[in-house]
């Protein structure tokens, strides 16, 4: 798990004149799912087209196992690819789509067979092989997808917003298959998404990309309780951002009020961001000490209600299982280790 | 759309522009089994016309000049033209539509004007006027034709496909041959057929761009209209060629009805 | 992706040689006493505009523009009903019918001219029916004529714009209080317009530049400016004044062209 198996080094691409990637650098590890997060167009599918070869960089390296990738061609590299949409043949059935690699490389035919039997296996697909593909659901061609890529037995598998178009209840099973997959066949998944929950789910290592810029990269549970600014925090869930002052180490105080808290190593009254997760906030009757503010909508939710506050003019969400009634005045309760403080970025609130 | 509506009155004018399209075409039927040569009256049923057309030597080189030029024309145009599509798919936006502008020049121009404008190009050049400069010329009208007919197939594609084929460990040819061909394979089929439609039932421009006694069946016709060298026979071999067509129409018609039919009983 | 781009490069230098280098040729024809077939020193004159005031030219001129308008207009009044009742069939033998509009096409036009021709006579082919006709040399021989010719090239565009129309546009201008009649033209026809402008201008160009129609179903005393044209270029051999006229032409194409862009950039209702 600790070998690099693919480094990007101060990558840079441009379409015309927007540079879409900014001096990136990045490595994974063998064995690692990784995950490319953001929205769309800040460069995460152009990062995966780059590292397949579909795509040439301007500047910077691409190191895979050890070697660099500038004059090999897609076809070339021993890293395969699910598409979006997946781009099956249309013309082949499923049994010659998954072959399709094994036969471009010219292997036996028992070879063959074996290797795609084993494949179709793996993604439960067995007794579809002479299926036309265009007469597969959804689920089932990105199955064949899977297969089809697996089965060439690649060191690295690119994904590409695989579970996009797959309805809810599929989704979340797939994106289990994929974890177990990974583990069982052993090499690295490089899965780009748009959807927080699918990345936190799955992946050892998320990558939180805007504008062509990495924001901040880590395991799932530090992307989500440690972010790094206010763009991961209101990107990776729902979260209250509220601007405050660092007054010193273990000090910050916004909504008129201090608070102690665990951070340090702010500069002495230096503007910063706090972001408080729904979950982590308590309501309780309104006290002089605590932010005071006035419920102003409450929405079930399932598991939890929604519920939200007005303070001073600002919308605080909370997430409870005890509901309240609009109009009722409470006070937001939380523990210093629940209000994350994060350096302030000049971009507007968003 | 159309179900409060009354249906009759569609019904007549459908049924009035089948008969106006198709009227002249009944009456080349009835001159082929006409006896009479001048076709004024009909004097007699017969068949003499069907042999007629392999006797009469003029005719028969004709109708082989026609064939050879469209045999020839649109294989090199389904050829060139589905390339051209697939080069033309991968162009950004901007620039496919310029590109398809410049194709659909040869479409939208009447045939004269590409007649005449190919016919200056080709005095410049240093071949004969005769059967290279129409091959030419045909080509030249055929492609745009595969290029509109294979373009709109290749943009329903997955646009990932080719990537999926390089992805896959083809390289670029055996993913144009492997991959993006078959998959466009009842298009260009089409294109072929239209392509070979439009050379063989061509006049105007092969009329402009012939010489040195190269003739096709249209312009045997025409530098024989109002003459005595005017063989009935012609309409002998047109008829022929309707229901040729009629027939491979109708068998890929039927085809496609069972198809669907078998498919929906699944 | 962009690796296959360059497969489309030959075929754009084959049609800038073939498309742009004869524009330019005839625009220097028309201004010149170059000869083409014997290229060699030549000077620039004007004298060819004087072609341009002869009256077979703007007979031709008039003749061309009141046939083909004619015929257009009565094959859009044919064709736009015909295009609506096979797009909107249910039937399975909907390409059928669609495919026989296209058989014809397969059948020699010059023939087809012809036939009508024979049977505007009135001793003809048809008395056996007991009719005869007595219209050759008429405005109803020549526009009989084109309809029949052209009629397909009208309908085919229109009818597959409508085919792939979205039928839920007719469901949702009904839903929102449209009746028939205001479902059609306020939904219908205005997303039809790019195949109606294409089936028009697929009509008014050959009928505009047609040359065996008139002159065999007018008896040779119509000329339409292809019967001037074929004239010019390949019986007196005044290839020079022939160019000047066909420039004429190459302006109507020219707006012929940008009324296509404007409704259909790629050219997809064109075939």
């Amino acid at each position: 798990m600790d070998k690099v198996l693919v480094e990007l080094k101060n990558i840079k691409k441009s379409y015309d004149d927007t540079e879409v990637i900014h001096n990136l650098s990045l490595y994974i590890k063998e064995n690692e799912f990784l995950t490319l997060l953001g929205p769309s167009g800040c460069g995460k599918t152009t990062l995966l087209r780059i590292i397949g070869g579909f795509e040439t960089h301007d500047d910077g390296q691409v190191i895979f196992d050890g070697q660099d990738m500038k004059d090999t061609p897609a076809y070339q590299r021993e890293i395969n690819t699910v598409f979006q949409n997946y781009a099956l043949f249309p013309h082949l059935n499923v049994f010659d789509n998954v072959a399709f690699g094994l036969r471009i490389k010219k292997l036996d035919k028992d070879t063959i067979d074996t290797k795609v039997k084993n494949a179709l296996r793996l993604v439960k697909l067995e007794g579809y092989e002479q299926r036309p593909v265009s007469k597969m659901s959804g689920g089932q061609q990105q199955r064949v997808a899977i297969a089809r890529a697996i089965v060439n037995e690649p060191k690295l598998l690119l994904l590409d917003e695989p579970l996009g178009s797959l309805d809810l209840k599929l989704r979340q099973d797939m994106q289990y298959e994929l974890k177990e997959m990974q583990e069982s066949l052993g090499i690295s998944f490089i899965f780009v998404t748009h959807d927080q929950e699918e990345a936190l789910t799955m992946s050892d290592t998320v990558v939180v990309m805007k504008d062509g810029v990495i924001q901040q990269i880590g395991r799932p549970e530090d992307i989500y309780n440690e972010p790094k600014n206010r763009f991961t925090a209101s990107f990776i869930g729902e979260s209250n951002i509220v601007e405050g002052v660092m007054k010193e180490d273990y000090l910050v105080h916004f909504e008129g009020l201090d608070f102690t808290c665990v951070d340090k190593g702010f500069a002495k009254n230096e503007p910063i961001d706090i972001v408080i997760r729904p979950e982590d906030i308590v309501l309780a009757a309104p006290a002089d000490d605590r932010i005071n503010g006035v419920v102003d909508d409450i929405i079930f939710k399932g598991v939890h209600y929604e519920i939200i506050v007005l303070v001073n003019g600002r919308e605080y969400i909370i997430h409870s299982t005890d509901p309240v009634n609009v109009g009722d005045e409470v006070s937001l309760n939380f523990d210093p280790d629940e209000i994350h403080v994060m350096k302030r970025t000049d971009e507007a609130s968003s | 759309m159309i179900d409060r509506l009354k249906k009759a009155p569609f019904i007549m004018v459908t049924a009035f522009s089948y008969f106006i399209i198709y009227f002249p075409i009944f009456v080349i039927v009835l001159l082929s089994v006409n006896a009479s040569p001048s076709g004024q009256t009909f004097t007699e049923f017969s068949f003499v016309w069907y042999k007629e057309i392999f006797l009469n030597e003029r005719l028969l080189t004709a109708i082989f000049n026609t064939l050879l030029v469209a045999v020839i024309s649109t294989a090199v145009a389904t050829v060139v033209g589905t390339l051209t599509a697939i080069g033309i798919n991968s162009l950004t936006k901007t620039y496919r539509i310029r590109f398809m502008i410049l194709n659909n020049v040869p479409v939208i121009n009447p045939d004269i004007v590409t007649g005449l404008s190919l016919m200056l190009v080709f005095s410049l050049l240093p071949i004969s006027f005769g059967m290279p400069t129409m091959l030419l010329a045909h080509i030249f009208f055929s492609i745009p034709f595969v290029v509109l007919t294979v373009l709109p197939k290749l943009k329903e594609l997955d646009p990932n496909l080719m990537d999926a084929a390089l992805d896959l460990g083809c390289n670029y040819f055996e993913g144009v041959v492997k991959v993006i061909i078959p998959s466009i394979k009842t298009a260009i089929i089409a294109g072929a057929l239209i392509a070979f439609t439009m050379s063989i039932d061509d006049f105007v421009i092969s009329y402009f761009t012939t010489g040195n006694g190269f003739q096709n069946v249209s312009i045997w016709i025409y530098s024989r209209l109002g003459r005595r060298t005017f063989s009935p026979a012609v309409y002998a071999y047109n008829t022929l060629v309707v229901f040729l067509t009629i027939g491979v129409l109708g068998y890929i018609n039927v085809n496609n009805i069972i198809r669907v039919k078998r498919r929906s009983e699944k | 992706m962009k690796h296959l781009r360059k497969l489309s490069y030959p075929y754009l230098v084959w049609m800038v040689l073939l498309v742009f280098v004869p524009t330019l040729l005839v625009l220097l024809l028309s201004v010149s006493d170059l000869d083409v077939f014997n290229a060699g020193p030549f000077r620039l004159t004007f004298e060819w505009i004087e072609f341009l005031g002869k009256p077979k030219v703007t007979n031709a001129v008039r003749n061309s523009i009141y046939y083909s308008f004619l015929a257009t207009f009565f094959s859009f009044l044919i064709g736009y009903p015909v295009a609506y009742y096979l797009a909107s069939l249910k039937t399975r033998f909907k390409t059928f019918y669609v495919t026989l509009l296209i058989i014809p096409i397969w059948s020699n036009m010059l023939l087809r001219i012809i036939a009508w021709e024979k049977l505007f006579f009135p001793i003809s082919i048809l008395n056996m029916f007991g009719i005869s006709f007595d219209l050759i040399g008429t405005d109803y021989a020549i526009l009989i004529g084109m309809v029949s010719m052209y009629l397909p090239f009208m309908v085919l565009p229109i009818y597959s714009v409508l085919e792939k129309m979205d039928r839920s546009l007719v469901d949702a201008a009904k839903d929102l209080g449209a009746n028939d009649f205001q479902t059609f033209y306020k939904v219908i026809f205005p997303l039809s317009i790019s195949g109606v402008v294409s089936g028009t201008i697929m009509t008014l160009l050959p009928a505009m530049t047609a040359f065996a129609l008139p002159e065999r179903l007018g008896a040779g005393k119509i000329q339409l400016i292809g019967n001037v044209i074929e004239d010019y270029f390949l019986k007196t051999n005044n290839i020079n004044a022939g160019s000047l006229i066909s420039i004429l032409l190459m302006v109507v194409i020219v707006f012929m062209f940008i009324a296509i862009l404007r409704f259909d950039k790629e050219g997809e209702t064109l075939i």
